[in-house]
């Protein structure tokens, strides 16, 4: 089983993952409600394999362009291919039935089938910071994350130890003015630090949702609420092609979740990551 | 040959498939997929708080790097908890999610802007001040 479960995180790492763990299904399904576990997708799941990538190069986080940087989030399908690349060899080499998850793999709404985040913190590959319970990675900063869930027992990791976030730059800036760079920055952040650890975290997703969705079809979806409700035939008209259209003007990257990057850019672990890469 | 139209077959024949009870039959479009407006603007902003919408995390009484959320319920725990049905709940959820004024998506644009400007991590000698965001 050792083996093969070293096997299996070297080729997600060949095949481009930044960072590769295994969360066991029975850790997993103490933290989630029922209905979202591992094994409510894939009857008799006994592990999951989760692999983190780097959203961005570093000089990516350098550029002051914001649609250069969203763009570059369409080179992300790399991370899926991870994903499946393991699930396959898996079925092949070892005969158990696998299941790639990849981001915006959602149930209803914007809720998710499964918790990418509380994958990937069972697996050990980070901790969930004050930036909206993002889960950090002290080597690499903000990963975007990727799972294989399987029928399959392997060798599996333990959450970190010690905490990625607080960094003791913001511990030091609580302290003083009772914030943290990630709370200056973004209103949908609160929470606070106490004994150098995050004791309460909360975030207003609905207020990074317009902020990480910007120009994405669903805002224009949003909008055409409003083009409706307007009873002059002029008005709809321009309401439809003026200013507010960008919301749709980006073919590129139209189905591209995480467009605002703004907590993480001031973040000093994964600004010490971006720095790593040079 | 059949009497029904080639239209009223493909009706007929989904029906059948759904399993859905004889009353589902027949609605028009917004009951399809919606709930009265009375009861959205009733219960929308419980279920936003009581949701993933708003996500709220404790530290654990034994230290350890998990947090411990707080909210963040299910919609079957949202029903129980309100006295809904898990249906009218979802439906109320996923208008709600979107349901944010056109106001706060303007200054989710500013804001990037702004703050990207103010905070720069590189420095280019293009202005871009009045790029899109």
């Amino acid at each position: 089983m050792k083996e093969a479960t070293e096997r299996i995180k070297q080729l997600a790492l060949d095949k481009g993952a930044d960072a590769v763990g295994i969360a066991s299904v029975a850790e997993i399904k103490k933290l989630v409600p029922q209905g979202y576990s591992p094994d409510d997708l894939l009857k008799g799941a006994k592990s999951v394999i989760v692999s983190g990538n780097r959203r961005y190069t570093s000089g990516t986080w350098f550029t002051s362009n914001i649609d250069v940087i969203h763009r570059q989030r369409a080179a992300m399908g790399g991370r899926d291919a991870v994903a499946l690349a393991v699930a396959r060899f898996i079925e092949k080499e070892y005969g158990y039935a696998s299941i790639s998850i990849l981001p915006a793999m959602f149930d209803s709404g914007m809720n998710p089938v499964i918790s990418l985040k509380v994958l990937a913190e069972v697996a050990g590959l980070g901790t969930r910071c004050m930036a909206g319970g993002i889960i950090l990675s002290r080597e690499h900063g903000l990963l975007g994350f990727v799972a294989v869930i399987t029928t399959m027992e392997l060798v599996p990791d333990s959450p970190l130890v010690e905490p990625v976030c607080p960094h003791p730059a913001c511990v030091s800036m609580w302290e003083r003015r009772k914030t943290t760079p990630c709370m200056e920055a973004c209103s949908a952040i609160e929470g606070s630090i106490e004994n150098s650890r995050l004791k309460e975290v909360r975030w207003f997703r609905q207020l990074c949702a317009t902020r990480a969705l910007t120009t994405m079809n669903g805002a224009y979806i949003r909008l055409l609420a409003d083009i409706m409700d307007d009873p002059d035939p002029e008005r709809r008209k321009y309401l439809a092609i003026g200013q507010a259209r960008r919301y749709i003007e980006d073919p590129p990257g139209r189905g591209i979740w995480g467009r605002c990057i703004e907590c993480m850019r001031v973040c000093p672990v994964n600004r010490n990551a971006i720095k790593l890469q040079h | 040959m059949s009497q029904k139209s080639y239209t009223e077959e493909i009706v007929e024949r989904s029906r059948k498939d759904s399993r859905l009870p004889v009353e589902k039959f027949g609605q028009n479009t917004y009951d399809l997929y919606c709930v009265p407006v009375e009861v959205y603007n009733k219960y929308k902003d419980e279920i936003l708080r009581l949701s993933l919408s708003y996500q709220e995390w404790v530290a654990m009484e034994d230290d350890s790097v998990i947090l411990q959320r707080v909210n963040q319920l299910t919609d079957t725990e949202i029903a129980a908890k309100i006295g809904l049905d898990e249906d009218t709940v979802r439906r109320i959820r996923c208008m709600a999610e979107w349901d944010i004024p056109m106001e706060v998506w303007r200054n989710a644009a500013e804001f990037k802007l702004r703050h990207r400007l103010e905070k720069p991590l590189g420095c280019t000698g293009r202005d871009i001040r009045n790029e899109p965001s």
